[in-house]
């Protein structure tokens, strides 16, 4: 490996399926998801959206609401166990006891707990968010039902419960809306075996509803902004990461629907050099995204015919090679960051 | 909020008592041109002030800039308000406390919005939920988020306020009428439309009503926060909750009817101020 350009490396392995441009292929993790998810149709792959919005939205207004930013209008799926309940939700097999937050920061509005960032100001009534809500999972539904190809990035292994029924919220209560109260929520840092089963009872759980799905599994090379176990946030960056890597190698060892893809390895492994992070230690560079994506097209697209050719991105659409090789860096959602900007008094998205 | 007399002036006489009351703005006010209303000895005429501006008049477009004294009202309206009489009180007045003789003016704003919103192809598979009447949400649609609905209203309503407050400075102190209800059948707006030469399709008739409700609380809030009038004609003219079938003129505005009765209601509110 220290023989090869760093921009080379491909540590990915074979893959025991491939992807047709035809494959309708969804997304769900967290912030890194979203690249992989703008990346697809750049690679000539059909990404697939079950949930699309008004078709007036303007841009801004439809990234603002997280309308595609996913497959489905989930927001960031950090947690395997916020995966399953998802689907368990999804599927009537599942229904929190925590109904709805409501804004802070002197905002009226409604809050659905499992998606409190996509709508900017909250729902305007508890019945637009019930709709809305009961709308979603419908979607959630079908695309879990239709999906080829489903594109999990694994991102946390901490995470906020609520006492009553272990229902997982993607961000802590009282963080931009909400109340923490102490008797009902608490931290929970998800242990080896418990995101193992989780994992696997989600892929079962897929496969079970649409037997015909495939799982692509990756970990997000993006390090936790902060975290509650007590550690220093580079230990539980190590421990979490470590913890879902091993993982996704476990279940997809344990069934042949599903796959390891390495994102993790090629921007976070030593011959990047850690060239592959900004300056904030967290945001992944173009570079690193394309170097993925690049090794991505290469392990899944079967008999593209394409060579590598000084370390730029091959990609399926002609048009895509003359614009910019991966969206714009301020238009991911992380909700740690938003949640961090908003205490800081700012309101914008990502980083800058 | 009361929808009644609410001048922030000092008042002499009403204007209206053997006098001619303008009602100025959208087509709506057509209506009233010539009706007379009598009560007593007294009779006051009614006129009507059209801007005719070639996209309507409407909360979008009541003016330009959003400084009191940057503002722009709209030229058409000016045109409309200097061809009935109704000049500039005063070209470099900024005292918006000037006695004048009453109102001298309604202002009939919002129905152009909210008509123009309804011809929006979203609306035929989408409905939207006030947040005031939930219940009245056609469940076999899709939800169009309130929030952004009003978020994109509130913006295009940007200057409306500035408008508001210039028409009263340059003009006198008047007061805002709604339009009429939306009327219950789409078949007659679509027919009133393609007589003209437009070809669109309209929302269902609730949601008409509700994208057409938001527009005018809208506007009776910048009333409220300017201190100026806001007649609301709905309670007056509606049958459950849509235009009273015996006002209904071409599917979008009231008749002469409707124009008497809102007259009636004019006066009366003036002479309940004056005394």
């Amino acid at each position: 490996m220290v023989e090869t350009p760093p921009h080379a490396v491909d540590p990915a392995s074979a893959v025991p399926f491939h992807l047709a441009p035809s494959d309708r292929i969804a997304t769900a993790g967290s912030c890194f998801a979203q690249h992989i998810a703008r990346y697809l149709p750049k690679l000539g792959l059909t990404y697939y959206i079950a949930e699309r919005g008004p078709q007036r939205l303007s841009e801004p207004e439809r990234q603002e609401r997280q309308y595609g930013t996913f497959s489905a209008r989930y927001g960031n799926i950090y947690t395997t166990r916020q995966m399953l309940q998802l689907l368990q939700r999804a599927f009537g097999e599942f229904t929190p006891l925590a109904d709805h937050w409501e804004m802070g920061d002197r905002t009226e509005g409604f809050v659905d707990p499992f998606r409190p960032t996509i709508e900017p100001n909250g729902f305007s009534s508890l019945a637009e968010m019930h709709w809305d809500r009961a709308h979603h999972l419908r979607a959630v539904r079908d695309l879990v039902s239709s999906a080829d190809v489903f594109v999990f990035t694994l991102g946390l292994t901490e995470g906020w419960i609520d006492r009553r029924d272990d229902a997982v919220f993607p961000s802590c209560p009282g963080c931009g809306s909400g109340t923490y109260d102490p008797d009902l929520h608490a931290f929970k840092n998800f242990g080896v075996a418990e995101v193992t089963e989780d994992l696997e009872r989600a892929c079962r759980y897929m496969r079970s509803k649409n037997p015909s799905i495939r799982v692509i599994l990756t970990v997000s090379p993006v390090p936790l902004v902060a975290t509650m176990s007590g550690n220093h946030v580079l230990a539980s960056t190590v421990y979490s990461k470590s913890v879902l890597r091993v993982a996704a190698e476990a279940v997809s060892n344990a069934l042949d629907y599903c796959c390891y893809f390495p994102s993790f390895e090629i921007v976070t492994g030593p011959h990047a050099r850690g060239t592959y992070f900004r300056d904030d230690l967290r945001t992944i560079t173009d570079h690193g995204v394309d170097h993925v994506m690049r090794c991505f097209l290469k392990a899944f697209v079967q008999g593209d015919g394409r060579r590598e050719e000084h370390g730029h991105p091959v990609v399926a659409d002609k048009q895509a090679s003359s614009r910019p090789s991966t969206p714009s860096i301020t238009q991911i959602v992380c909700d740690e960051e938003t949640l961090a900007n908003r205490y800081a008094g700012s309101k914008t998205y990502g980083i800058e | 909020m009361k929808r009644l007399w609410q001048t922030g002036t000092r008042d002499r006489k009403p204007t209206g008592s053997n006098d001619g009351l303008t009602i100025a703005g959208d087509s709506h006010c057509l209506a009233f041109d010539g009706i007379e209303i009598v009560e007593g000895t007294s009779k006051t005429r009614f006129r009507s002030a059209f801007c005719s501006s070639a996209q309507g008049l409407g909360v979008t477009n009541l003016a330009e800039g959003d400084t009191l004294h940057g503002t722009t009202i709209n030229a058409d309206l000016r045109i409309a308000l200097d061809k009935v009489g109704l000049s500039p009180i005063s070209q470099d007045s900024t005292d918006d406390s000037q006695i004048h003789e009453g109102i001298r003016y309604f202002l009939v704003i919002g129905g152009v919005d909210a008509i123009v919103e309804a011809t929006h192809p979203d609306w035929q598979t989408y409905d939207i939920m006030l947040p005031s009447m939930v219940t009245l949400f056609d469940e076999n649609r899709l939800c169009f988020p309130f929030g952004l609905y009003a978020q994109r209203l509130r913006h295009g309503m940007r200057n409306f306020s500035a408008g508001l407050l210039a028409l009263r400075r340059q003009y006198g102190p008047f007061g805002v009428l709604t339009p009429p209800p939306p009327h219950a059948d789409n078949r007659q707006l679509i027919d009133h439309y393609e007589s003209r030469g437009v070809d669109a399709l309209f929302a269902a008739s609730d949601t008409r009503w509700k994208l057409a409700r938001f527009v005018l609380d809208e506007i009776e809030r910048c009333c409220a926060d300017l201190g100026l009038p806001f007649v609301d004609t709905w309670p007056h003219t509606a049958s459950d909750r849509f235009l009273d079938p015996a006002f209904e003129m071409d599917g979008f505005h009231g008749n002469r009817a409707y124009a008497e009765r809102v007259g009636r209601l004019l006066v009366g509110l003036l002479r309940a101020r004056a005394t």
